[in-house]
């Protein structure tokens, strides 16, 4: 599904480049849960940043269904982005302005389908992540723990063939955390494809396969017993 | 074909979710900060129609001015080396019988000179107290259902049909009323209703008694003295009865034009014995060359104030995009289109401009121009009215808005052309 090739990126400034991923070689098969770990700094999340089509790295592949994303333009990068990935950011990212279904709604509008059908399924997103009742409410009105829902919600309304969360409870407390893990562990029974970065160990093991980075390498890769 | 049906459905998704997005932008926006920025585009559009509108109106006050009191819609005037207009008669029997015309009024006119104060004259080597006038014959009836002249005698009354022995005179005849001119012309010292003037033309000398003083901004009624005709056959030797002057006067909405009763009349041969012209013909040079500068200088105003309008708009934008850079960088991230973000905010803009315009053109048709009609700005040489013609305000109100969508658009493409990522960590 995802096959990543010699990836190279180096922050460069004036006088000084800065190299933060070295070499990556990875291969991500479709339905897996991956995790990236690794000390702050290691490149967890610029490599996520990489496969999810967010930036571009300074060398290397990466083939997403067949496809070398570093030959799409920008137009392409995006479509590609709203068809077959979704986002989950660390700090929710929500349209502060929009509600949680309007929120939700957005991606699948931005597909073609109408405004009322997108409510529907947006609600029904929201109901099956247990925020029915806050279906209207702006993102200021919700707990940290429901913006990240409604962050899934969004990330998934659109059935994403691949799922990229960035330290999705690092802003979270612990029992929100979980929950949150767990609807991930749910997304992931139905077959959904999930990257996610994170540092924590204990919802490490959710995942089928832990890529552990240190200077930008892959220095490690363990697979979960199930 | 298929190409072309797939953009045009991409495009009105576009469209559709920018003002999606856009609604609810304006929405969460505040409210106070919409109210300014919706004023400052009212004040905008009216700096750019209300501004050249009361400097053409100074003129078009005068213009008007000029139709009601002096020419009607159509005047007919000697022609260059002649006396009078030949066949006065057979042209007013002809115009009288014109569907659509209302009132005719023919004036005789000769220059002469008007005396006052002349039995106070005890030193006889004295400078008499004259001032040069064109001594006008006029039906006072007819003149004043054409010109309404008497609504403007401001000081005693106004000629009785069949009268003898009395004259009106223009207030600029009057040193009290003249001396703002200094001595451009010769006036007369301290005349008043009741008075009697020497009244000279040719050879021929009459004494009257003034009657009434007109005061008008319109110079053939406040420079001219008026009798009636039945005197001025007296006073001057005419061989004939053809008059200088035949104002023309149309009917209260009646559907005949002025150039369609010109045609009519030059097709019937009269321009050969007077010149005719429209009123807005006769305006005079000096009004149409001060109509054409302060159209110019009202168009200059006008660019500027589009100029100030479109910068007011980019910089609202520009900051309402730099201060939501990271929200546009995550709309990125998760598939929303540049150009979709580009509409909500073109959008935006143009809500500001579409609220603002129509705000302004509330207040200006519903407000200023009826009140300028009710109280015209006084000045020397006309009453200034606001002239907003539909089609002219139309186009600006377009104008508005075409410059606002670029307004709009350039800083809003400038912030989503941002790299996505950079966006989203605010680097």
């Amino acid at each position: 599904m995802i096959s990543i090739k010699n990836l190279h990126k180096t922050y460069t400034t004036k006088d000084l480049e800065t190299p933060v991923l070295r070499d990556i070689n990875l291969e991500i098969k479709e339905g897996e849960f991956i995790g990236i770990m690794g000390k702050s700094g290691a490149g967890k999340s610029t490599l996520m940043y990489q496969i999810g089509l967010l930036d571009h790295p300074t060398s290397g592949e990466i083939i997403l269904n067949n496809v070398n994303t570093e030959k799409l333009d920008t137009e392409e990068r995006t479509k590609m982005r709203l068809d077959e990935l979704g986002y989950v950011f660390q700090d929710y990212a929500l349209i502060p302005e929009l509600t949680a279904v309007e929120n939700v709604m957005i991606p699948l509008m931005m597909k073609g389908i109408d405004i009322d059908k997108s409510r529907t399924i947006g609600e029904k997103m929201l109901k099956r992540i247990g925020l029915s009742h806050r279906v209207d409410n702006k993102p200021s009105q919700l707990s940290g723990g429901e913006q990240q829902r409604v962050s899934i919600a969004r990330a998934t309304a659109h059935n994403p063939k691949i799922l990229f969360a960035d330290e999705p409870t690092a802003n979270l407390d612990t029992a929100s955390g979980l929950s949150i893990i767990e609807l991930f562990k749910d997304l992931h029974k139905e077959g959904q494809t999930i990257v996610m970065v994170t540092h924590e160990e204990e919802y490490a093991k959710y995942c089928d396969r832990i890529v552990y980075l240190e200077d930008g390498k892959i220095v490690k890769e363990i697979r979960n017993k199930k | 074909m298929e190409k072309v049906k797939g953009n045009l459905k991409n495009w009105s998704k576009n469209i559709y979710v920018g003002w999606f997005l856009a609604k609810k932008q304006v929405k969460g926006s505040n409210k106070s900060t919409t109210f300014l920025i919706i004023f400052i585009m009212m004040l905008t559009f009216l700096n750019l129609v209300a501004v050249s509108g009361i400097l053409v109106g100074l003129i078009e006050g005068g213009s008007r001015a000029n139709q009601r009191q002096y020419t009607g819609d159509i005047i007919i005037t000697t022609l260059v080396g002649n006396n009078d207009i030949e066949h006065t008669n057979e042209i007013e029997n002809t115009i009288k019988n014109m569907p659509g015309v209302s009132n005719i009024s023919s004036r005789y006119i000769k220059g002469g000179q008007i005396e006052a104060n002349y039995k106070t004259r005890r030193d006889f080597s004295e400078v008499k107290d004259v001032a040069g006038t064109q001594i006008t014959g006029i039906s006072p009836s007819d003149e004043d259902a054409l010109s309404g002249i008497s609504e403007f005698v401001t000081e005693g009354s106004y000629l009785n049909e069949g009268e003898s022995g009395y004259i009106i005179m223009g207030k600029n005849l009057l040193h009290r009323y003249s001396e703002a001119f200094g001595d451009v012309f010769a006036s007369l010292e301290g005349v008043y209703p009741g008075d009697e003037v020497k009244v000279t033309v040719g050879n021929n000398t009459k004494t009257f008694i003034v009657k009434g003083i007109t005061d008008s901004k319109v110079n053939e009624v406040s420079l001219r003295a008026f009798i009636t005709k039945e005197d001025f056959l007296r006073l001057v030797d005419k061989p004939n009865l053809n008059t200088s002057e035949i104002a023309v006067k149309f009917k209260e909405g009646s559907n005949i034009t002025q150039e369609s009763v010109k045609n009519n009349l030059v097709n019937l041969g009269f321009s050969k014995d007077g010149k005719i012209q429209t009123a807005t013909e006769a305006i005079p040079e000096f009004l149409n060359q001060i109509r054409i500068a302060f159209g110019l200088l009202g168009n200059v105003i006008g660019f500027i104030g589009i100029v100030v309008a479109s910068i007011t708009i980019f910089i609202v934008i520009f900051i309402n995009a730099v201060t939501r850079r990271k929200y546009i960088g995550i709309m990125k991230g998760i598939g929303i289109s540049e150009r979709v973000i580009e509409i909500s905010y073109v959008m935006q803009s143009l809500f500001y401009a579409l609220i603002g315009g129509t705000l302004g053109l509330i207040i200006l048709y519903g407000l200023l121009v009826p009140f300028f009609n009710a109280h015209p700005l006084n000045f020397p040489f006309s009453d200034g009215i606001l002239v907003a013609p539909v089609g002219e305000t139309a186009f600006k109100f377009f104008l508005l808005m075409l410059v606002t969508l670029f307004a709009g658009y350039i800083p809003a493409r400038k912030i989503v052309k941002q790299n996505t990522l950079d966006s989203i960590l605010g680097r």
